[in-house]
């Protein structure tokens, strides 16, 4: 009886504690941070080596990551950046489509390049990709959250289209929806620079 | 019932150890030198796409699995630049790969003339990191031979990117078509290539049993699938 009394007790202490601090169960993040970080908050890249509609491509992608809120992150174009973003041979149509390397010292990040393949079959409007096209914004948006330091979010949280978190690992072939970031990727800029 | 304890205690002292090693490691790659990490993005297949078009698909076991190289001869990260009028300008830089070779068990699909029967080898060029060198810490750390070096000398880390998740001597269907890597310094390298993102190409007889392809939710079955979708290879 009086470990009965007990148990309720804790019970209700519990309760109490729970209904006081406004208890909520913890948000399921499948986000992964790289590990390093830049030191300021306001990076800048250089897309000048690319074509107009690529620069626009680039754009887009960085604008992403700028607009999270409350994070104060944020990329501009400087074209005397190293911070280059260029267009080359990396494995021919299909298979790999981009490559962010990121170069760090200790926990800083000091520098990023990005390539993008040139042989892929891309598509670089703000519409519809047809089947067989890669979207160009989706796959932007993508790197600039490497750049900024977020790895693959894990697979478990990676729901096919419309709800497809950007940073997951791969791209679904004439699809579009990793261009707009999800809970998730805005989650794991908010947690890289508060 | 006497087992517990020790096995018990065992436990404690490997998960003790395993939390400080994972610590060093880290504390390692955070206090050591300049380094890079590359990830690598891939356009996904989907499963039942590969069945029904990869042009080579093969049953079979692991026997190797490459440390990760770049693309030039020697192996090492790299990068080249020029100056243009706004200064120093990447015009190209390293392409991260390693190789996956397998001993082919039964080829159940083939439009490529891939001769290698049972027993023969086959050996795939998967454009990205390693998989143990993918996950966070450097490769150097943990014995030294998985180190690939960077351009300062200093080493590599990757920290993400896909990549084949199959283990040595495992059993394992993979999904191939015929590639090309960028070669530093030359032309274009043909390649044999996984079919789509590495990790969902060359799939395991483990992963598949567990249940993890709601289309094909055992090896066997997805053997079936492609045996049933593609007709009798033609070395059987």
């Amino acid at each position: 009886m009086k470990r009965a009394f007990i148990r309720f007790a804790l019970g209700v202490s519990l309760g109490a504690v729970m209904a006081g601090f406004g208890f909520k169960a913890a948000p399921a993040f499948g986000y992964n941070l790289m590990g390093p970080k830049w030191s300021a908050s306001s990076q800048q890249y250089d897309p000048h080596s690319l074509p107009a509609n690529w620069r626009t491509v680039a754009s887009f992608g960085a604008t992403q990551w700028t607009n999270v809120s409350p994070s104060p992150f944020n990329w501009s174009v400087n074209n005397n950046s190293s911070n280059d973003i260029t267009r080359g041979a990396i494995d021919g149509a299909f298979g790999v489509l981009a490559v962010t390397t990121v170069y760090y010292s200790g926990s800083t990040i000091v520098r990023m390049t990005m390539k993008f393949d040139s042989a892929e079959n891309w598509y670089l409007g703000s519409g519809t990709p047809g089947s067989s096209q890669i979207d160009a914004n989706s796959v932007a948006a993508h790197e600039f959250g490497h750049s900024a330091g977020i790895g693959h979010t894990q697979s478990g949280n990676c729901p096919s289209c419309p709800n497809r978190v950007t940073m997951c690992a791969s791209y679904a072939q004439g699809s579009s929806c990793m261009r707009s970031l999800e809970s998730d990727d805005r989650s794991a800029l908010n947690a890289l620079y508060p | 019932m006497n087992k517990k304890g020790p096995f018990a205690v065992n436990e404690k002292f490997l998960v003790g150890a395993g939390v400080v090693c994972g610590a060093a490691i880290v504390a390692f790659a955070q206090l050591s030198g300049h380094r890079v990490a590359s990830d690598v993005s891939y356009n996904d297949v989907p499963l039942m796409s590969k069945v029904a078009k990869a042009p080579l698909i093969v049953t079979g076991t692991v026997l190797d699995i490459s440390p990760t190289r770049w693309n030039q001869d020697d192996g090492a990260f790299w990068e080249d630049t020029a100056v243009d009028a706004l200064g120093v300008q990447t015009v190209d830089s390293g392409v991260p790969y390693h190789t996956v070779t397998i001993r082919v068990d039964e080829t159940l699909a083939d439009s490529l003339g891939f001769t290698a029967g049972s027993g023969g080898k086959l050996t795939l060029t998967v454009v990205g990191m390693r998989e143990d060198q993918v996950a966070g810490r450097h490769p150097d750390s943990a014995d030294g031979a998985d180190g690939v070096d960077g351009a300062d000398g200093t080493g590599v880390l990757a920290l993400a990117s896909d990549s084949v998740s199959a283990n040595v001597g495992e059993r394992v269907i993979a999904f191939v078509h015929p590639g090309q890597l960028a070669w530093r310094g030359g032309p274009m390298r043909s390649i044999l290539a996984p079919m789509g993102s590495p990790g969902t190409t060359v799939l395991s007889e483990a992963v598949l049993d567990s249940g993890a392809f709601v289309e094909a939710p055992t090896f066997g079955a997805l053997v079936a699938k492609v045996e049933a979708g593609r007709g009798a290879a033609e070395d059987r």
